[in-house]
């Protein structure tokens, strides 16, 4: 909340039965077996916890992620708002990969829609180099278009932001992205905890950075204000981030199982880069998200269910001379 | 061609009959805080005070006068003339900030306005908003000040919000009661004003016909409104101008779901008109019940309350940049005139506002800038492009021909006006495997823009003859799902569509942006209609 909008203490005004604004993160390690609510509740774990350095299969890592947006989706909303309805069956989803992503992460994602009969249209954008996951997803869904995009030589929408834009050098927004970001109803955004040079953490929205040729980042402005600028035209709607492995400064990566999970991915950010030692609130991408009304980076305000921040942390090496 | 002296008198004397038969303009009164005809002109960044605000108004109401020529000549002594701010939320709830509601300077300068000019003898202040009233026994969305409930009546916004304003409405009320003996103030809590028959029951109306014969705007023509609205002799609508996510912006028209009355409309467990938004939108839009509302009883007069408002959305984002002050003030009696300003004045393309285009048709007021006389300041010097709603998207074409014969002559194709934004060919052509549709508009020159085509089927999409897009569209129809950019002709330009249906289902839409590619139609542009 922002000093414009600070109420004075004396007046205050009951609930309704709206939409519970806090945003919910799931974070579960592949060890999880169980935890308790804020309240006590028992927080039922994974049939088959494994250690957080073991090799995975794709069961287990369906059973995560489920597990990670259960618990990460909003209150009042089973999963995503009303995703498996009859409207959200004829969806086009968009999934967006970061690079490096892991392969299982977005297979699991794949199945999770399938169960759900989520989506008409299914298209992969990131992972060119795995025709194996889309054909599976394909097989398993007859009628459902499942397509992977190759984002070197996909149909481009070279136009003007329709929402405000911030970057240096690019006030009208205009980025040639492609033609499914604009025309798809649904966005997954899926990532690895990962450190950046430039940006500190690159999360879940970091994903969107593959979507615009890297010679129109470079010549609009900093890659944060890039970023900002095309994740506001079309917020993921969904926000994973996690797989096998977390890569740190340097070119190294720990194998550290894990799916953090929320319908807000500046608050699923601001926990993953809590889970690698940064503080959220001192990583500019995620300010100028908050600032942009693209949700909370204040773990303080995000309420983490499943695992704790503490139990998820891993020390990872961050860039040279990285300010904190 | 020579014309001699008799000819060119008769074609003279006919030209000043044509004259004298054209409608007047209805006019409207800009003020900006930095008119220099104001007694103390002040930047437009000033935050003012209560007898600047209560100037800038009374300049408007000058400047915007009705046809009756002046606002307290069209007051009829004795009347019972209601003030309707939009107060829909008050400070403690967490969307509320600074241009979320009418400034209550202004509200207090019409109120003051009325007091000394007209014949009033009963002057209300009426709002209904998210708040439960004194004597409502549901426990949510009640309000509390240092431990004392309120309403919009009783709550204390103290003096920081409203410069020169402070205390309550109530407060106000109390004074301008005491120095105006002859009259009285009061409030109504229009959220339980509901009509009720004899047996006590809550009992619906039909919207009234307008003198030209048009009703309802919605697929259901009976409403529950309330009593002020109805039976006031004078109503003044004073809404704070913002944008808004589902119509594009609220004012003075948008200001009326305020007089829904909630004790009706609501659901156990929230306090706002929700069974007005669910039971009487069409076509994914509330624009058809803001103008059946308004048709119960359309402003008598109109001040728009421009000092401050939000962009982006009608609530607050909580981001630092959605207030925005611009320090104007807009009247006139001519509610869809006030409000194609209003939306000029914030960067909207008038056009795009659906309920004006329902509530121009049932002459509550003009659109046409042409019949629109602005006094005061210079509306296009002071229009500014506000943030718009995300997924955002202004009206779309509703004046279509159809056919199942490609091949028939242009001519023969069928008319049909969509009172939606997509059009249905199974719903309107019946089943078949192959449907065209086409749509025609007027661009003022040669420009660029783009088509914003929603779709289900398999769609090819032409302009002037030229293939611009081909897609399955398998997955559901959403305006400007398919963004396409275009190079438009002077004149006339044909888009047409051919579709094959996708799971039984055919639906098109289309929209014209300009340039900016950001959901407004493109400025000058016009569709032919279809309709003989």
């Amino acid at each position: 909340m922002n000093a414009t909008d600070q109420k004075p203490a004396n007046e205050s005004i009951t609930a309704g039965a709206t939409i519970d604004t806090t945003p919910r993160v799931g974070i579960v390690l592949s060890s999880f077996a169980g935890g308790e609510e804020h309240d006590g509740t028992h927080l039922p774990g994974l049939k088959e916890p494994c250690p957080a350095d073991a090799e995975l299969t794709s069961r287990h890592w369906a059973a995560m992620l489920a597990k990670a947006i259960e618990l990460g989706s909003p209150r009042r909303r089973i999963v995503l708002p009303s995703m498996g309805g009859t409207s959200e069956s004829l969806d086009w989803v968009l999934v967006v990969a970061a690079p490096r992503t892991d392969p299982d992460l977005v297979g699991a994602l794949l199945d999770w829609l399938a169960e759900r009969k989520a989506g008409k249209r299914i298209t992969i954008a990131g992972i060119a180099g795995h025709p194996e996951i889309a054909g599976r997803a394909a097989a398993r869904r007859p009628g459902v278009r499942v397509e992977l995009l190759d984002l070197r030589t996909c149909e481009r929408l070279k136009a003007p932001s329709p929402v405000r834009s911030y970057a240096a050098r690019n006030v009208e927004g205009v980025y040639s992205l492609p033609r499914v970001f604009r025309a798809c109803d649904r966005i997954f955004a899926l990532a690895p905890l990962a450190v950046d040079s430039a940006m500190g953490v690159a999360l879940s929205a970091a994903s969107y950075l593959a979507l615009a040729p890297p010679e129109e980042i470079r010549s609009s402005g900093t890659p944060d204000e890039v970023l900002t600028d095309i994740f506001a035209q079309h917020p993921a709607d969904y926000a994973i981030a996690g797989g096998s492995w977390v890569y740190e400064a340097g070119g190294g990566r720990v194998r550290h199982n894990l799916v953090v999970a929320g319908a807000r991915a500046t608050a699923v950010d601001a926990v993953g880069a809590s889970i690698m030692g940064f503080d959220p609130k001192n990583l500019d991408v995620l300010t100028r998200m908050e600032r942009r009304g693209l949700g909370i980076h204040d773990p303080d305000e995000i309420w983490t269910r499943g695992n704790e921040i503490e139990q998820a942390a891993l020390k990872v090496r961050k860039p040279e001379g990285w300010r904190e | 061609m020579s014309v001699n002296r008799r000819e060119f008198l008769g074609a003279a004397a006919a030209a000043c009959c044509l004259r004298a038969q054209e409608p007047a303009k209805t006019r409207l009164g800009l003020v900006r805080s930095s008119h220099n005809r104001l007694p103390r002109p002040v930047p437009p960044d000033h935050p003012l005070d209560a007898d600047l605000v209560r100037d800038m108004v009374w300049k408007a109401i000058e400047y915007g006068s009705p046809a009756a020529g002046s606002l307290e000549a069209k007051i009829r002594p004795g009347s019972w003339v209601v003030v309707k701010p939009n107060i829909g939320g008050l400070r403690a709830a967490e969307s509320w900030r600074p241009g979320d509601t009418t400034d209550f300077r202004v509200t207090r300068a019409v109120v003051e306005y009325l007091a000394r000019k007209s014949g009033a003898k009963r002057i209300t202040v009426a709002e209904g908003g998210t708040y439960r009233g004194l004597h409502d026994k549901a426990e949510d969305h009640v309000v509390t000040q240092n431990g004392r409930r309120v309403d919009a009546n009783l709550f204390d916004w103290g003096s920081t919000d409203f410069p020169g304003f402070s205390g309550s409405l109530a407060g106000m009320l109390a004074d301008f009661a005491a120095r105006f003996p002859g009259k009285r103030f009061d409030y109504v809590d229009l959220s339980y004003d509901a009509v009720r028959d004899a047996s006590g029951a809550f009992r619906k109306l039909p919207v009234p016909r307008s003198r030209n014969g048009v009703g309802a705007a919605s697929n259901l023509s009976e409403y529950f409104v309330t009593n002020t609205i109805v039976n006031c002799d004078f109503l003044i609508t004073v809404p704070v101008m913002k944008m808004h996510l589902q119509c594009g912006m609220t004012c003075c028209l948008k200001n009326y779901v305020g007089t829904g009355p909630r004790e009706v409309y609501s659901v156990p467990g929230t306090f706002s008109n929700l069974k007005l938004h669910r039971d009487y939108s069409v076509g994914g839009r509330i624009d058809t019940f803001i103008a059946d509302l308004a048709a119960f009883h359309p402003p008598d007069y109109c001040v728009i309350d421009g000092l401050r408002g939000l962009q982006e959305q009608e609530h607050s984002n909580h981001r630092d940049d959605q207030m925005i002050r611009s320090n104007l003030i807009v009247a006139g009696e001519d509610p869809v005139a006030a409000d194609s300003l209003a939306a000029t004045l914030i960067g909207h393309n008038p056009w795009d506002i659906d309920y004006l285009h329902h509530a121009a048709r049932r002459e509550m007021g003009t659109m046409d800038f042409r019949r629109i006389e602005v006094v005061g300041e210079e509306a296009d010097r002071l229009r500014r492009p506000w943030e718009k709603p995300r997924n955002w998207f202004g009206r779309c074409n509703r004046e279509w021909v159809t056919t199942l014969d490609l091949s028939a002559p242009a001519g023969a194709w069928k008319p049909h006006f969509s009172r939606v934004d997509a059009l249905d060919l199974v719903e309107v052509a019946g089943a078949s495997p192959k449907y065209a549709a086409a749509a025609v508009f007027r661009a003022e020159g040669g420009r660029k823009g783009y088509l914003w085509i929603g779709a289900r089927g398999k769609v090819a999409v032409s302009l002037n003859g030229e293939t611009v897009l081909r897609e399955e569209a398998i997955t559901k129809h959403r305006i400007g799902q398919y963004q396409v950019p275009v190079s438009l002709t002077a004149g006339e330009n044909r888009v047409v569509f051919q579709v094959e249906p996708a799971d039984g289902a055919a639906t098109v839409s289309l929209l014209v942006t300009g340039p900016r590619n950001n959901g407004d139609t493109l400025e000058g542009l016009r569709w032919v209609p279809t309709r003989g």
